[in-house]
């Protein structure tokens, strides 16, 4: 891909994370009817790792933490991990030369897996 | 027969003979590197199977030799990151990457048909989205829901398969690379199946730009 497009695609991302906090700040999802519901929750009646994720989010957004860990506390453990890995991202797609995706090692990856497997199966805990 | 390469505990492959020949002649494939086939108890050097076989010589260049790349790399996040990624937005991530795919898709077989599944399946879920929330303000359910979603499902499933068709097609022809996918792997995980593959043809390019450019 030009660098042109690349950076016309970056760009078109970044506008899209900006309206989606926008969106997110404007309409609480605990208070909007619009927002989609999770598929595997509505099929399975199980909450999958994301479940909570946009209330969550929104929580963040306006600066409660502890109101957004009880919605789903690996969505804001990863939240500035995602955050650091989209904006060197967004820097190195708008910057001339060659674009490579930020390396993850690989056991950092299969960690973070392990980590999304626990939660999903605690949080569907019968405690829970 | 059909014969495979093994290097750096990557295997290679299935080639035909004639595709062993080619590739050595080209110096894709070294001499030196181990081939096996059904047949073979252990991998032999390819050398020993082209054997007296002639091998047509390369035409030789006038300047250095350089690697010019004929079709884009695919993209290349890490496939365990499309997954993740995918797991905490709800999949949203990994629909906006079916997306991403398919664009890229367009470039190196710009007679693929996935980019238009894809966008009418975003088209649904916008679709969808929207006669939810009308339904569920007007608190009553609209049964035309329901159709969409199975409408979406068949045209998402097309969609990865038309993506799964024309990727073998494109790496077993115009970059031979013996790319074989699994239709219940496609069906099952979709862009995050094909994102493994990717990730791994991007690995053996780099490779093989590698090996161009030390030779």
């Amino acid at each position: 891909m030009s660098g042109s497009g690349r950076r016309w695609i970056a760009n078109l991302a970044a506008l899209f994370g900006v309206m989606a906090a926008y969106l997110l700040l404007r309409f609480p999802p605990a208070e909007s009817r619009f927002y989609p519901r999770c598929p595997v929750f509505a099929w399975l009646h199980l909450l999958c790792p994301g479940c909570g994720g946009t209330r969550a989010l929104a929580a963040l957004l306006h600066g409660r933490v502890a109101e957004a860990v009880h919605w789903n506390a690996m969505v804001v453990g990863l939240f500035p991990v995602a955050a650091v890995f989209f904006a060197i991202s967004y820097w190195r797609a708008v910057r001339p030369g060659t674009f490579q995706w930020p390396a993850v090692p690989d056991s950092a990856l299969k960690l973070l897996l392990v980590v999304v497997g626990v939660f999903t199966v605690l949080r569907n805990l019968p405690a829970n | 027969m059909n014969y495979f390469i093994d290097r750096d505990g990557q295997q290679y492959g299935p080639y035909t003979l004639a595709d062993l020949q080619r590739y050595v002649a080209s110096g894709d494939i070294l001499p030196t590197d181990m081939a096996r086939s059904e047949g073979m108890d252990a991998p032999l050097p390819v050398s020993q199977i082209i054997g007296t076989i002639q091998v047509p010589q390369a035409p030789v260049s006038a300047g250095p030799v350089t690697f010019a790349p004929q079709y884009p790399d695919p993209p290349n996040l890490n496939w365990g990151l499309v997954l993740l990624f995918g797991i905490i937005t709800c999949g949203l991530f990994t629909t906006a990457w079916d997306i991403v795919q398919a664009v890229w898709l367009r470039q190196i077989a710009p007679q693929s048909k996935a980019l238009y599944y894809y966008v009418g399946y975003v088209a649904n879920l916008v679709l969808i989205v929207v006669l939810s929330a009308m339904a569920s303000y007007q608190h009553v359910s609209n049964p035309l829901v329901r159709i969409l979603q199975l409408a979406g499902f068949v045209v998402h499933v097309t969609g990865r398969f038309s993506m799964k068709n024309s990727l073998e097609r494109h790496y077993n022809a115009e970059e031979p690379m013996g790319l074989l996918l699994s239709g219940i792997m496609t069906f099952l995980f979709g862009g995050i199946y094909f994102q493994y593959h990717f990730n791994d043809i991007v690995k053996r390019k780099n490779y093989d730009r590698a090996m161009v450019s030390a030779s």
